[in-house]
């Protein structure tokens, strides 16, 4: 009797678990005003607000050149790009300094000389050379939307809210089995759970593309420097205090990022956000709250292992039912949490077709198909991440993870030909190489440098897009396709077994 | 700026600081306090509190005010603008235009229009004047906001709040005004002048709403509550008096006991008292929800004693469930669009037909699943479009088909109704979670059989598969309806002998209904289970309680969506001179208008003839008939033979005697003193044993090796002689029998027979 009640009772929970993450996955669209609300208004009031934009960039040269590219032709009239890169790290450097001084008015560069190296101590070190009101965070693989900063300032006016968190979007679901699930998550955390959190006053910030009043931020001391999220951290420190945010999610303005290139750095990443979580957990910020937002506020941080325990007790709980031949009613009640896991399912593959519909792609079987399939092995790996994240924090390893960035996510500008075809297959085939020694990797640097700057040249140069851009001139093209030939000459001499392609380049 | 150390009783002066600044930010929108009043408060109260917190008051205060007052006709400064006195009605126009036009944000139109609906005899005494001046705001010229909704042009929460602002007739009118003269190109319409000067609100005015904040608040909102719906009430609750009364009347006794009633009502006893599905084998004949209820009903209702299980009870239980559906079904008539009249109508049709007088007071799962349909409907109509009604709505369409399998013939239906209703930005979720919960929840019908072991067909136990292709495709079929000489027209024949009216009425307006985009969906459901009733097959004769709503919701909804298009626009339209006829031409219509100064349309005179047709045809033909079986129901008792019956044999059979008896029967029996011990093989009662198992089970076979001579009592009804090929025991334990003592006469007697001598 005590054992079926524990049963019962286990699986209660279990479907308890289910049924909120079915609940905040749909609040979006609990009505059609509800919907509209997540929305940024139209375009009507005029910038009063002045924005500094931190780009915190470590070994990203790769993409870095591009993302500030765009980042420069917001159409906001007071803005700063604030470009930090570590005093080790010449490479990126060098790229950011030339697209500083392409617009000496718009970017700057700063130096990070802190010693073990992380996001938030960059952020800091940023922090204070900030000028704008409101200071906002980039990652250095992002597109950004000219049109954001205007409508963000915007809703800074409309609203009294000290925090404004745009959407985030993944969009290379088509690499791997693994980014049509990561690119769900995103669509779904973005377009709907995170309003939910925002209403209820407790909220892990994401790193990217969030915007807060300068002077808020410096009042609270900036970033946690030891955090591994320190996204979240900042997040549930400003909700522990009051902080009104507000989340505004719209297709054609959500920043653009890609999924992590590897199921390895896919671990790590998650790794990474759960030892951050539990680093959250422990600083204790979230005591402050009222009781109905403590509760909310632990059973988000700790979100990542209740749903691997639940996975893994699923199973489990099933089984033991079925062998233990408990009375027919006993098993029913553990099929229970089927009903919100399923119904999870059927909704991620509605969120499929409704993120192909925002985003103009065109989902395929085998997209469905994977993400179907990809249900159980993306759970495990969740699970092995969240395990790994505590084995990490009880030995003390603490150190930063990086993600490694191969702008898998830039899409070409219009004129898609050979070009194009023959980057995607170099990139896609170096990503599957394991990450090299700083010392051998320097040929693969520097072609991976000339291939973005293809890409970022492609992007502006107007013999290639129909809308000419300023900035770009064809010296500068012809230098950077000089450097990819020589480039592409050392990368056959000293990676042997590697495929040379003829990159005759010029379009 | 010392955020971090704040504590939380500063904290909570800072909320309240921001209230107070609010509440002196509303009162001046309203025109409660002068400017120079508020601004001495609003000093006050910043002066009060300390530092930045006070600053930020200030500043918000001045931002909220700032945005408030070129809408009370006040420029930046606060003087009034030229003209007199602020035309309040003319600022609420001028909200609810850039409101529509999207340049005012929700939360400023909100604040303000809050506001200015704070002064309620303000708002009275001008809706007053405006209603003195402006007849035709009341009436049908104005399109209810609703639909202008739906068409497009104002947004939801527009005609919302300017409905919901306050529910008084005055002020309806009043704001149904503005939003009449709302163009799509923003540009006021030429109506009416409106009056200049209105009354100022005299200085000490209190708003009732902060009145009723003090004192009696719930009660007040409870009666304003109530005089706001007087209307629905007014015709809701006549109506489901009406019905209780007609289906209440006689209820126990008047249609005779049908044969599945006892066997649910035994089953339902099973699942309270022994935690099983059926006293017998569970055969996965229906999905056991029905009788679950039903179980879950008596016990609910006897909590203060012990369960007694009977077909009275099972008939009380099924008055409930017809209530709840005639409710559902008027809902579900409202929010399909219907007028209060025309839903009167399809309840009046679905709940007082003799159709549903008949089979709604039968313990059948159809009167069951159709609630659960209907509740399944009502859902999927959710007006302001909540995601979660769609979930419910799918849950409770499982519950449905969990109750009685046929209805899942319903289905394209309600998925049409979904469909057609579901608001386009977020249809695709609404569609996915009602499929994913109905799918789900259905599922568990197979999961249990799968954990039962019994899924599949095999040797030594029953199986859903079995019986599911069983039901479908071997069973004997009652014959194509169309057959005269077929169980199947008998059938027919007896639905259209109760009642022919609304069946056939709805059946001729089907395709009618199919246009009309409301009725679309239950066009879909009749035609469907008509289509079935027509296919040759087995015809269950309760197969038209599925029917009768959905045909009552196409009669009315047709003769509603006929009003609405052709004849309420008569009623409406003013004399226009185009109309009237050249002098010299005589017609009937320039006779009645130089009698009456006034000229229908021409149209009108088809409409009208129709009018008279169909109520003389009501009032002739329909009205009598269905009087005659309103006085059958209420006054003939035709359970008289199964009641005595029983109780003799309650009186007068030994405990000891063995019976073959029917479901009802072997109920009483055992809930009277009879033996109900279990019997190994998964049944109860070693003495009274009910027929179907004898040649069905063999748990009960080898119990009783012998056949009918283990027995020495057999109490033949008329089921019982209707089957002799299915039941071959009891008939022929019938044939070796003599008669004891009869019941009733005819074909639907009672016998009592004894088979062996041992006991007298």
């Amino acid at each position: 009797m005590l054992l079926y009640s524990v049963y019962i009772a286990v699986s209660l929970l279990l479907g308890a678990i289910a049924w909120t993450s079915l609940a905040w996955m749909l609040h979006a669209w609990r009505n059609p005003d509800s919907l509209m609300d997540t929305r940024l208004d139209e375009d009507v009031l005029e910038p009063r607000n002045s924005f500094s934009l931190i780009v915190p960039a470590r070994h990203e040269e790769a993409v870095l050149e591009a993302t500030l590219s765009r980042l420069v032709t917001s159409d906001h009239p007071a803005f700063e790009v604030l470009v930090v890169v570590g005093h080790d790290d010449p490479t990126t450097r060098a790229v950011a300094e030339r697209v500083a001084s392409r617009h000496p008015d718009l970017v700057r560069v700063i130096v990070d000389t802190n010693a073990p190296k992380n996001k938030p101590r960059a952020l800091n070190t940023a922090l204070p050379h900030c000028a704008g009101s409101i200071t906002g965070v980039f990652d250095a693989e992002d597109e950004v939307h000219p049109a954001l900063l205007r409508r963000i300032d915007q809703r800074f006016q409309r609203t009294d809210a000290e925090v404004v968190q745009a959407g985030v979007q993944l969009m290379n679901f088509r690499s791997s089995w693994i980014a049509v699930r990561n690119v769900l998550e995103y669509y779904f955390w973005f377009r709907s759970r995170l309003h939910f959190h925002a209403e209820h006053r407790f909220i892990p910030l994401g790193g990217n593309t969030v915007f807060v009043r300068t002077d808020l931020l410096r009042s609270v001391g900036g970033w946690d420097p030891d955090c591994l999220a320190e996204d979240c951290e900042l997040g549930v420190r400003l909700s522990s205090l009051g902080v009104r945010t507000v989340v505004v999610y719209q297709p054609e303005l959500a920043t653009r990022e890609e999924c992590p290139p590897s199921l390895r750095a896919f671990a790590r990443q998650r790794t990474r956000w759960n030892q951050g979580f539990l680093q959250t957990l422990s600083r204790g910020y979230w005591r402050r709250l009222p009781r109905r937002q403590r509760a909310l506020g632990v059973y988000t941080l700790a979100m990542p292992y209740v749903l691997a325990l639940a996975w893994l007790l699923i199973p489990v709980a099933i089984g033991t039912a079925v062998a233990v031949k408990a009375p027919v009613q006993i098993t029913l009640i553990s099929f229970l949490p089927a009903i919100p896991t399923l119904s999870i399912l059927a909704v991620e593959l509605a969120g499929l077709g409704d993120f192909c519909r925002a985003y103009g792609e065109r989902p395929s079987l085998r997209d469905y198909a994977r993400l179907v399939l990809g249900l159980l092995p993306y759970q495990a790996v969740l699970a092995f991440a969240a395990a790994r994240a505590v084995a990490r924090e009880v030995r003390g390893a603490r150190g930063w993870e990086k993600t490694q960035h191969l702008g898998l996510h830039l899409t070409p500008g219009d004129g898609e030909g050979r070009l194009d075809g023959h980057l995607r297959v170099l990139t896609g085939g170096l990503s599957s190489r394991p990450p090299l020694e700083p010392a051998e990797d320097e040929p693969v640097r520097v072609l991976l440098r000339a291939i973005s700057s293809i890409h970022a040249a492609s992007l502006s140069h107007p013999q290639i897009r129909s809308v000419p851009r300023p900035g770009t001139d064809d010296a500068a093209l012809h230098e950077m396709l000089s450097g990819l030939d020589g480039a592409l000459v050392g990368l056959e001499r000293n990676l042997p077994g590697e495929q040379s392609h003829n990159g005759h380049a010029r379009s | 700026m010392s955020i971090i150390e704040k504590s939380d009783g500063q904290r909570r002066a800072k909320s309240e600081l921001h209230a107070a600044v609010n509440d002196l930010v509303l009162r001046r929108a309203s025109g409660e306090l002068s400017r120079g009043e508020y601004e001495a408060r609003l000093r006050a109260l910043v002066s009060a509190s300390r530092g930045p917190a006070g600053e930020r008051a200030k500043r918000s205060a001045e931002r909220r005010e700032g945005r408030a007052r070129p809408w009370l006709g006040e420029n930046q400064s606060g003087d009034r603008l030229a003209g007199g006195g602020v035309a309040l009605h003319e600022a609420l126009a001028r909200l609810v235009r850039q409101r529509a036009s999207g340049r005012v944000s929700r939360s400023d139109y909100e604040t303000v229009m809050l506001a200015v609906g704070h002064n309620w005899q303000y708002l009275d005494s001008l809706a007053t004047t405006l209603a003195d001046d402006a007849p035709e705001l009341d009436g049908a010229t104005v399109l209810p906001a609703h639909s202008q909704r739906r068409s497009g042009r104002v947004p939801a929460d527009v005609s919302q709040a300017a409905i919901t602002l306050d529910r008084r007739e005055a002020q309806r009118r009043l704001l149904r005004g503005f939003l009449t003269r709302l163009q799509p190109d923003a540009e006021a319409a030429p109506g009416r002048a409106v009056p200049e000067q209105i009354a100022e609100p005299e200085a000490d005015a209190e708003p009732i709403a902060r009145r009723a904040r003090t004192r009696f608040a719930r009660l007040r909102a409870l009666l304003r509550w109530v005089i706001a719906t007087r209307s629905e009430i007014a015709v809701q609750v006549p109506l489901i008096a009406g019905v209780s009364v007609a289906h209440a009347l006689n209820m126990l006794h008047w249609p005779a006991l049908n044969f599945d009633e006892g066997t649910y009502m035994v089953q339902a006893w099973a699942v309270q008292a022994h935690g099983i599905l059926a006293p017998y084998t569970y055969s996965y004949g229906h999905p056991p929800l029905g009788w679950i209820v039903i179980s879950l009903w008596t016990w609910a209702t006897n909590l203060f004693g012990p369960a007694t299980y009977s077909v009275d009870g099972g008939r009380e239980f099924m008055f409930v469930v017809g209530i709840v559906s005639t409710w559902l079904l008027y809902v579900l008539a409202r929010r399909l669009g219907m007028g209060r009249t025309f839903a009167a109508v399809a309840v009046v049709l679905f709940a007082l037909s003799p159709v549903a007088i008949y089979f709604q007071r039968l313990v059948l799962l159809d009167n069951l699943a159709v609630a659960w349909t209907l509740a399944a409907f009502v859902l999927a109509l959710t007006p302001r479009h909540r995601l979660w009604a769609y979930a419910g709505s799918g849950a409770c369409f499982a519950a449905a088909v969990l109750s009685k399998e046929t209805i899942l013939v319903l289905l394209p239906a309600l998925m049409l109704l979904a469909a057609q209703h579901a608001d386009q930005r977020t249809r695709r979720y609404c569609m996915t979670i009602l499929g994913s919960f109905f799918a789900l929840l259905l599922l568990a019908y197979p999961l249990y059989a799968t954990l039962k072991g019994e899924l599949v067909p095999g040797p030594g136990h029953v199986s859903l598969f079995g019986e599911s292709i069983l039901q479908l495709v071997t069973r004997t079929a009652t014959g194509s309806a169309l057959d005269p000489q077929s169980a199947a027209h008998g059938i027919v024949a007896f639905w259209l002998s109760l009642d022919p009216w609304v069946l056939g009425a709805a059946l001729l307006l089907c395709p009618i209904a199919f246009v009309y985009r409301n009725t679309r969906a239950a066009a879909l459901a009749f035609a469907i289970q008509v289509a079935i009733v027509f296919r040759p097959g087995y015809l269950p004769s309760m197969y038209v309680i599925g029917l009768l709503p959905f045909a009552a919701l196409i009669v009315a909804g047709t003769a509603d969506g006929f009003w609405r298009r052709h004849l309420r626009p008569w009623f409406v339209a003013r004399a226009e001179p185009r109309h009237r006829v050249a002098p010299g031409r005589r017609t009937w219509r320039s006779l009645a208008y130089r009698a009456t100064g006034w000229l229908p349309p021409a149209r009108v005179s088809a409409s009208a003839l129709v009018l008279g047709l169909v109520s003389s045809v009501v009032i002739g033909l329909v009205a009598p008939a269905w009087g005659r079986t309103y006085q059958e129901a209420a006054t003939t008792v035709a359970d008289t033979p199964l009641r005595s019956a029983e109780e003799w044999l309650v009186q007068n059979i030994s405990h000891h005697a063995n019976l073959i008896v029917s479901d009802e029967i072997y109920l009483y029996l055992v809930q009277h003193g009879f033996d109900a011990s279990p019997v190994s093989g998964g049944f109860y009662s070693r003495t009274v044993v009910s027929y179907w198992p004898l040649d069905y089970d063999p748990a009960v076979q080898r119990a009783f090796p012998d056949g009918w001579r283990d027995f020495d009592y057999i109490v033949s009804t008329q089921p019982m002689r209707d089957t002799p090929v299915l039941t071959p025991t009891a008939t022929r334990a019938i044939a070796h029998s003599r008669l004891v003592i009869r019941f009733g006469q005819g074909r639907q007697a009672i016998e009592i027979r004894a088979i062996r001598q041992v006991y007298p």
